[in-house]
């Protein structure tokens, strides 16, 4: 209950480095994106109790998909996990709405962490 | 008079290599924590300035098919960065991080070494962010295997950039499987180079 994870992130690497970690953890991975726009699309298909965004992708960068699920959803728990650990875009994504914001690379237990204090 | 043009040369050359200094501990640290520090013997990177046309000689030769994984970071300071390697340290990066002995060429394989071009990159951006006070919001990683001259002459496609003053910044680790040698190169636009320097000098204050 409350554990299943969408995932976005533009690399099939990352996003299979964070499948192992989550399915190990007892989390159920529903669905991948590849970009921020098929992160919104499957957002509103799946809706996932939790949601993991990566910022620097193509086509829909991932703050801009935080803002879109955010209005479709405002009770969207996202948790970012990203290369760009600049201060002033971790403030963004934590304004539009994210949770929390990993920067990579990240140890498995940052994340699992990060998802459970989201959870409550 | 021709020495204080000289020194004002220098100068900026000194500034530059400032640049180079500045992100690549933190990029490599960054790559270092990918690949498990208990497994890592991190050398000293070495930063030196170069003009482009002298760049595939730099690299193992003209002729050597190597990895590029580039970016570019757009805006009023502008430059691309790209991160080459051989095509053995490549498949180390591979063999190292993902356990599989994927070709550099197929999806798998490329997809490692864009998010390792994407991290260490993303991690030079942030301590240049820091140093400077600016964001800088680059493109998504691409990614090419070719000989140095293509892979810039694709990176570098339409641009104009300042080609008197490319950075390259030699790394190398030696790991558990073997030595990773990668080069990072900094090139600014010829627009920003000004700024960039100016930029340094303003918040070079430690």
């Amino acid at each position: 209950m409350g554990r299943q994870v969408l995932i976005t992130d533009d690399t099939a690497f990352m996003r299979m480095t964070l499948r192992n970690i989550l399915e190990k953890n007892g989390y159920q991975v529903v669905g991948e994106a590849e970009d921020g726009q098929y992160a919104v699309d499957k957002y509103r298909e799946l809706r996932p109790d939790l949601v993991t965004m990566d910022i620097t992708m193509p086509r829909m960068d991932g703050i801009t998909a935080i803002k879109k699920i955010m209005e479709f959803d405002p009770q969207a728990k996202i948790v970012v996990c990203s290369a760009m650990g600049q201060k002033a875009l971790v403030i963004e994504a934590l304004n539009a709405g994210a949770r929390d914001f990993i920067v990579k690379p990240f140890q498995a237990e940052r994340i699992i962490n990060a998802l459970q204090k989201v959870t409550g | 008079m021709g020495d204080t043009k000289t020194t004002s040369k220098e100068f900026k050359l000194d500034v530059l290599k400032e640049m180079g200094n500045i992100g690549v501990g933190n990029a490599m640290t960054s790559l270092s924590q990918m690949l498990n520090f208990a497994k890592v013997e991190m050398h000293v990177p070495d930063v030196s300035l170069s003009p482009l046309s002298d760049i595939p000689d730099l690299l193992g030769g003209a002729e050597e098919i190597i990895v590029g994984i580039y970016i570019k970071s757009p805006g009023a300071v502008s430059f691309y960065m790209v991160f080459l390697l051989d095509l053995e340290s490549a498949r180390a990066l591979i063999k190292d991080l993902a356990g599989a002995d994927a070709s550099v060429e197929e999806h798998f394989g490329r997809s490692v070494l864009l998010e390792v071009g994407n991290i260490v990159m993303a991690a030079y951006l942030n301590a240049l962010s820091h140093m400077t006070n600016l964001t800088f919001l680059p493109t998504p990683p691409l990614m090419a295997v070719d000989m140095a001259g293509a892979i810039l002459g694709t990176v570098l496609a339409d641009a104009h950039v300042a080609e008197d003053h490319v950075l390259v910044l030699k790394t190398a680790f030696a790991t558990a499987t073997g030595s990773i040698e990668g080069d990072f190169l900094i090139i600014p636009d010829v627009d920003s180079l000004d700024l960039i320097v100016n930029l340094l000098l303003n918040g070079a204050c430690p």
